[in-house]
C-alpha cells in the first residue's frame, strides 16, 4: 500500500519527535519518527496498515469504508429546523456598560421596543415551531424591562414543545413579576459577572452602587435556586484583563462552574489595522492557555471540589473526539445561515447572529437578512450561508484541524470589514490554532494533572483511557 | 412476578387475538368482562367466551393471544407496560452460550395473529419482536410491521436480531421512512471474530453480522448494539468500544447487559457470570471509551451497588416489571427506586451480594 | 426606517458574492461531491449522517457566544440524550402455573398455540361449576326454549351446542362462528353482572 492512499491525511508537527495526524474523519494518532520514515519513504509494514485500519484511518472492507463516509458526513453540520431563536424585546437598558454603549439605548427612550405588529408576528413565529424541544434567549438591551413581552413569548409556544428559556439580564433590578419569571422552572438565567467587584465596576462606569445591588441580587438569586440555573459569564477586555485566580474564584466561590472566556473585540472596523493588533491577539491567547492552566492546577489539587471547566476551551475539545457537536453555532462547519437559529431585534429585523445585529447599530454593515414579518428566506441569507463554510478554502482545506473547526464570517467583517482574507491574517484562524495546538499537546501530555481535567472535561468517569493513539 | 401466560377455558375453536375491556364496545375486536370474581374471569367477544384464571381487573385492557386447545391464553400486549414483547418464532441459527430463550426447531406461524395484535397496541405503544431470530421469517416479518406501521402510524417497534440475514436488496425497502419507526437491538459480543462466533455458537457469524452492519448503515436503519457481560467477553470490551466507535458508530445507542440467570445460562452459571463488583476496570473502560466518543452507552440489568459512583449515570432501571426481585438488604438503600435490581430467577445466594447506598451518596 | 449610511456599504463589499438563482436552494457549502468510486452511497450515507442527529441529539440545546448554553448538561459535558431501553428477553415459558416462581427447568411444552381446528377432549369431558358454565348453561337453555337444541343443560359447549349455535347464528343473520359471542348473548337477553 503506498502513501498516496493516504492523501487524505494531514499532517502537522506536535513536538520535536512527532507529527500529529488527521484524518478527515477527525480521527487522529501521533506519529513516531520512525512511522514518519516510513511514511516518506513509501515503505510501511503489513502491521502499519493493520494499524491503521484497526484505528480507523484505513477502511478495506466495505463497511469500514461506509463508516469513514459517514463519520465524515457527520461532522457537517446540517441544515436543521428552527430551534434556536434569540429574541431582543427592547434595546432600553439600565445600564451603561464600558463595551456596550453603541448596542443600547436609554431606559427613558421612545421607540426601542417591540410594537404590536412585531410582536404579533413574533407570537406567530414561536407558535409554528415544530421541533421536539427548543430554546428562546431574551436579550436586549436590559429585557426584564419588559417582563410582559417576555410572558407573551413563553405563552405563544406550542404546549407540546420542550422549552427552555433564557434570560439575559444584567441582575440590577428584580421585582415581583422578573421574579415570577425567574422562577418558572422551564426559565434559565444568564448574567454578566466581571470577575471581582472591582472590575465589574470598572466596566460599568465606576458604578460601585450599581455594583453592590448585583452581587446582591445575584447571590440573593443562587440562595434561592443553586447554581445550576445560572449561568454567568464574563466580559474581558483584552487590553487588561483580570487576575486569573480573582476570576476564577469569583465563579467556583458562586459554585458556578463553567467560565466562558470569550475575547471582546473592542478596537472594532473602524482602528483597521492596529500595529499593535497582533500583539495583543498573542496576549490573549497567552492570558486563554494560562487560564487553561491554572485550571487544570486547581482542579487536580482540589478534586473534592467541583470542576472547573472553561466552556469554550470543553466545547472545543469534544468537537475533537465528537462528530455532530455543533450546537454551539459560533464553531460548526459549514455554518448554517438563518436555518436553525436566527436573532430578531427590537425593530422585527432579523440577523444571522446576535454580533451580526450589534455591527448595525455601531454603522459598521448591515447583516440583516430579513424580518420577522416577511422571514428571512432572503438572498442576503443565501450569498452569507453560501460563503460561511470553510469547505473551498485552500488554507482550511489542507489544515489538519478543519474536521474540528468552523466558519464565523461575522466575527471576520467585524474584524476586517471582509471575509476575503488569507485565513492565517483572520484573528478567528490565529486563535483557533492556537487552541487546537494546545488542545493536541495536552491530549498527548504525560502530566496526570493534565489528564484528570481534560478526563473530566470530556465526561469521562474513570481514569484509564488514553486518549490519543500513538504509532 | 406478574404472569404471562395463564390457563382458560375457550370454546372457541382455533387461536384467536383479543382485547380485554371493562365495558361492553361496538369494536368487534373486544372482549367484555361479563363477570369475575378475584381469581377468574369471564369474557365475551365476537370469537366466544373464554373464562381466565385471573381477575378482571388485572386483564383491562390487555391484548391476549387465546389458546383454546393448549387451554391457556398468553397476554401478548400488557396494557400501561412498557415491556411487552412478542415472540415471532422459536427456530434460531445461532447457538448463543448464555441463551434465554432456547431455540426449537419447530415453528408455529402467528404472523397474522400477532399482526391482528399490533393493531389493536395502545396509542404510542412500542411493542417489542422476539424470537428465536425473526429474520428467519425476514418476508412475513417485514410484511407484519409494514402493515401495522400503515395502519398505526403512532406505534414504534424494537426487534430483536442476531443479524445473519440481512442482505443488499433489503436495503431499499428498510430505507422506506416508515422503518425510522423502528429500532433493531442487534447483538456483538467482542470484536474478536474467533470468540463472538464462539459465544454465539455459529462460524462466520462475526463476518455474517458485519455484513449485515453495513446493508443497515446503507438503509440508514436505526440500530441498538447489545452485549451480555459473560466472563469470557469482559477484558475485551475496551476492544470492542473502539471497535463500535469505528465501524458501527451509526448506532444510537449500545447496550451493555447484565446476565440473566435463565435459559441456557442456568446450567453454566458460574462459567458465564462475571464478577463486575470485583473487576469493574474493562466495563469502565468501554463506558469511557464510548463517551469519549460520543456513544450513547448504557449499562443494564445491574444493581446500582456493583458500579462504581462515578459511572452509576449510565446504568438504566431496566429489569421489566414482571421479573423484578430486589435482595431483603435492598429495602434499606435509597438508590432502590432508581435500580434495575435483580432478575426474578438469580441465583438466591448472589441475593445478599448488595450494599445499600446511603442517601448523602445520591 | 431611513436609510443609513454603513463603513461597508454592501454584502458584497465584504467579499460576500450574491448566489445565482439555481444555486440558491442547495444546502450550504457542503463538502464537494464525493470524487470517490461510490457516490451514489455516498448520498445515501451522507442524507443518513443528517437525519441520524436527531435522533441522537433531541435534548442537546444550542448556545453561543452569548448565552453559552444548557446548564442541564453541567460542566461535565454529559449529555442528556434519549435512553433507549431495550425490550427484555422474553419470558421463561412456564407451563402455564403462575405462582410458580421457582420453576427450575425450561417448560416442556410449546407455547405456541396448535392449529387444530377441532376443540380438545378436555373440554367436552369434566363439566365444572366455573362462571363460564353457569354462562354456558343459560344459553343451552335459550338454545333450547328456541327450538335449536336438545341435549343436557351440562354447561359444555359441546358437538350438539356447538351445531346449536351454527344455526341460531345463521338464522339471525349473525357472524357464524360456533361460539358464543355477544350477539348470542343479547338474543337471549343474558347481560353481564
Amino acid at each position: 500500500m503506498t502513501v498516496s492512499a493516504f492523501a487524505e491525511l494531514r499532517s502537522r508537527k506536535l513536538d520535536d519527535q512527532h507529527r500529529l495526524v488527521t484524518a478527515p474523519s477527525g480521527r487522529f494518532f501521533s506519529a513516531s519518527q520512525e512511522l514518519q520514515a516510513r511514511f516518506d519513504n513509501d515503505a510501511l509494514l503489513s502491521a502499519d496498515e493493520q494499524w491503521l485500519e484497526a484505528n480507523g484511518f484505513l477502511g478495506t472492507s466495505l463497511l469500514g469504508k461506509h463508516a469513514e463516509r459517514f463519520v465524515r458526513a457527520r461532522r457537517q453540520t446540517p441544515i436543521a429546523p428552527l430551534d434556536y431563536l434569540i429574541l431582543v424585546p427592547t434595546l432600553r437598558c439600565n445600564l451603561a456598560c464600558s463595551y456596550c454603549q453603541v448596542s443600547r439605548a436609554d431606559e427613558g427612550a421612545q421607540g426601542f421596543d417591540w410594537n404590536e405588529k412585531t410582536l404579533a408576528a413574533i407570537k406567530k413565529l414561536v407558535g409554528t415551531l415544530n421541533v421536539p424541544a427548543a430554546k428562546i434567549e431574551f436579550q436586549g438591551g436590559e429585557p426584564t424591562l419588559r417582563p410582559d413581552l417576555i410572558r407573551a413569548v413563553i405563552e405563544a409556544a406550542p404546549a407540546k414543545i420542550e422549552m427552555t428559556y433564557v434570560i439575559c439580564t444584567n441582575l440590577q433590578t428584580i421585582n415581583a413579576e422578573i421574579l415570577d419569571l425567574f422562577d418558572r422552572p422551564d426559565v434559565q438565567i444568564s448574567t454578566s459577572l466581571d470577575a471581582d467587584p472591582g472590575t465589574h465596576a470598572r466596566q460599568r462606569q465606576g458604578d460601585i452602587g450599581a455594583t453592590e445591588q448585583f452581587f446582591t441580587n445575584l447571590d440573593w438569586l443562587l440562595e434561592r435556586y443553586g447554581p445550576g440555573k445560572i449561568s454567568a459569564l464574563p466580559t474581558i477586555d483584552p487590553r487588561s484583563p483580570p487576575e486569573i485566580d480573582d476570576l476564577i474564584n469569583a465563579y467556583a466561590s458562586r459554585g458556578l462552574t463553567s467560565i466562558y472566556l470569550r475575547p471582546i473585540n473592542y478596537q472594532g472596523f473602524a482602528r483597521k489595522r492596529h500595529p499593535h493588533s497582533l500583539a495583543q491577539d498573542k496576549s490573549w491567547h497567552d492570558y486563554h492557555e494560562r487560564f487553561l492552566f491554572a485550571l487544570i492546577e486547581r482542579n487536580w489539587s482540589r478534586q473534592q471540589d467541583a470542576i472547573i471547566e472553561e466552556s469554550y476551551f470543553s466545547h472545543l475539545l469534544r468537537r475533537i473526539f465528537r462528530p455532530g457537536q455543533d450546537r454551539h453555532v459560533d464553531l460548526r462547519n459549514p455554518n448554517p445561515i438563518g436555518r436553525d437559529y436566527v436573532v430578531i431585534d427590537y425593530d422585527g429585523r432579523a440577523y444571522p447572529s446576535d454580533e451580526a445585529r450589534m455591527l448595525v447599530r455601531s454603522g459598521v454593515i448591515d447583516l440583516s437578512i430579513g424580518d420577522v414579518i416577511s422571514g428571512w428566506n432572503t438572498p442576503e441569507r443565501d450569498a452569507l450561508e453560501q460563503a460561511a463554510t470553510s469547505f473551498g478554502d485552500p488554507a482550511c482545506d489542507t489544515c489538519s484541524y478543519q474536521p474540528y473547526c468552523g466558519r464565523d464570517i461575522v466575527d471576520d467583517i467585524a474584524r476586517y470589514g471582509t471575509v476575503d482574507l488569507p485565513r492565517n491574517q483572520t484573528e478567528f484562524c490565529r486563535r483557533h490554532i492556537h487552541l487546537f495546538d494546545l488542545a493536541f499537546r495536552l491530549i498527548y501530555s504525560n502530566d496526570e494533572a493534565v489528564q484528570y481535567s481534560l478526563r473530566r472535561w470530556l465526561g469521562l468517569a474513570g481514569d484509564t483511557v488514553k486518549l490519543g493513539a500513538a504509532r | 412476578m406478574i404472569p404471562l401466560a395463564l390457563s382458560a377455558q375457550s370454546d372457541g375453536l382455533a387461536p384467536y387475538v383479543t382485547r380485554l375491556r371493562r365495558q361492553r364496545a361496538s369494536n368487534p375486536a373486544d372482549s367484555w368482562c361479563l363477570m369475575s370474581t378475584d381469581t377468574k374471569s369471564l369474557w365475551c367477544g365476537a370469537h366466544g367466551l373464554v373464562e381466565i384464571d385471573h381477575p378482571a381487573s388485572a386483564l383491562e385492557g390487555d391484548v391476549i393471544l387465546v389458546n383454546p386447545a393448549g387451554e391457556r391464553i398468553e397476554r401478548v400486549l400488557r396494557a400501561g407496560s412498557p415491556h411487552n414483547s412478542m415472540l415471532v418464532t422459536e427456530r434460531c441459527d445461532q447457538l448463543c452460550l448464555m441463551c434465554s430463550q432456547p431455540p426449537k426447531k419447530s415453528h408455529v406461524d402467528r404472523f397474522d395473529l400477532l399482526k391482528q395484535a399490533c393493531l389493536l397496541a395502545e396509542p404510542s405503544a412500542t411493542i417489542g419482536i422476539s424470537g428465536g431470530e425473526p429474520t428467519l421469517y425476514k418476508a412475513q416479518l417485514f410484511d407484519m410491521v409494514e402493515q401495522v406501521l400503515q395502519a398505526r402510524p403512532d406505534l414504534h417497534f424494537h426487534i430483536l436480531s442476531n443479524g445473519q440475514h440481512f442482505g443488499a436488496d433489503d436495503i431499499g425497502r428498510l430505507s422506506a421512512p416508515l422503518w425510522q419507526k423502528v429500532v433493531w437491538g442487534i447483538p456483538v459480543y467482542a470484536s474478536d471474530p474467533v470468540l463472538h462466533d464462539r459465544i454465539v455458537g455459529k462460524a462466520g457469524a462475526f463476518e455474517r453480522l458485519h455484513e449485515s452492519f453495513d446493508h443497515l448503515l446503507l438503509s440508514g436503519a436505526r440500530l441498538e448494539l447489545r452485549t451480555v457481560l459473560l466472563a469470557d467477553n469482559l477484558a475485551g470490551l475496551p476492544r470492542l468500544a473502539r471497535h463500535i466507535t469505528i465501524l458501527l458508530s451509526h448506532a444510537e445507542q449500545w447496550s451493555l447487559m447484565g446476565l440473566e440467570n435463565i435459559g441456557f445460562a442456568r446450567n453454566r452459571w458460574s462459567e458465564l457470570y462475571p464478577d463486575i463488583r470485583s473487576n469493574f476496570a474493562p466495563v469502565g473502560q468501554a463506558l469511557d471509551i464510548a463517551t469519549l466518543h460520543g456513544l450513547n452507552a448504557r449499562l443494564f440489568n445491574t444493581p446500582l451497588c456493583h458500579i462504581p459512583p462515578a459511572f452509576r449515570h449510565h446504568a438504566v432501571a431496566s429489569i421489566s416489571d414482571w421479573k423484578q426481585r430486589f435482595g431483603l438488604k435492598c429495602e434499606a438503600c435509597a438508590a432502590k427506586p432508581d435500580c434495575s435490581g435483580f432478575f426474578e430467577w438469580h441465583p438466591d445466594e448472589l441475593l445478599d451480594q448488595v450494599s445499600p447506598i446511603s442517601k448523602r451518596e445520591i | 426606517m431611513k436609510k443609513r449610511r454603513f463603513l461597508i456599504s454592501s454584502l458584497l463589499m465584504a467579499g460576500i458574492a450574491p448566489v445565482r438563482p439555481l444555486d440558491a436552494s442547495t444546502a450550504p457549502g457542503l463538502a464537494p461531491s464525493s470524487a470517490g468510486p461510490d457516490p451514489d452511497n455516498d448520498a445515501i450515507i451522507q442524507r443518513f449522517a443528517q437525519q441520524h442527529r436527531y435522533l441522537l441529539a433531541a435534548h442537546r440545546s444550542h448556545s453561543s457566544h452569548a448565552s453559552h448554553g444548557s446548564h442541564r448538561s453541567g460542566s461535565s459535558g454529559i449529555p442528556r440524550s434519549p435512553v433507549y431501553t431495550p425490550s427484555p428477553s422474553p419470558a421463561p415459558r412456564t407451563s402455564p402455573a403462575p405462582s410458580s416462581r421457582n420453576e427450575r427447568s425450561t417448560p416442556r411444552d410449546s407455547v405456541l398455540p396448535s392449529s387444530s381446528a377441532t376443540a380438545p377432549n378436555s373440554l367436552y369431558s369434566a363439566p365444572t361449576t366455573d362462571q363460564i358454565s353457569q354462562v354456558v348453561r343459560r344459553v343451552q337453555l335459550g338454545l333450547k326454549s328456541y327450538g335449536y337444541y336438545n341435549g343436557a343443560i351440562d354447561g359444555v359447549v359441546g358437538k350438539e351446542t356447538r351445531a346449536s349455535l351454527v344455526r341460531l347464528q345463521t338464522d339471525f343473520g349473525l357472524k357464524v362462528t360456533g361460539t358464543i359471542t355477544p350477539e348470542v348473548l343479547d338474543v337471549f337477553k343474558i347481560a353481564a353482572q
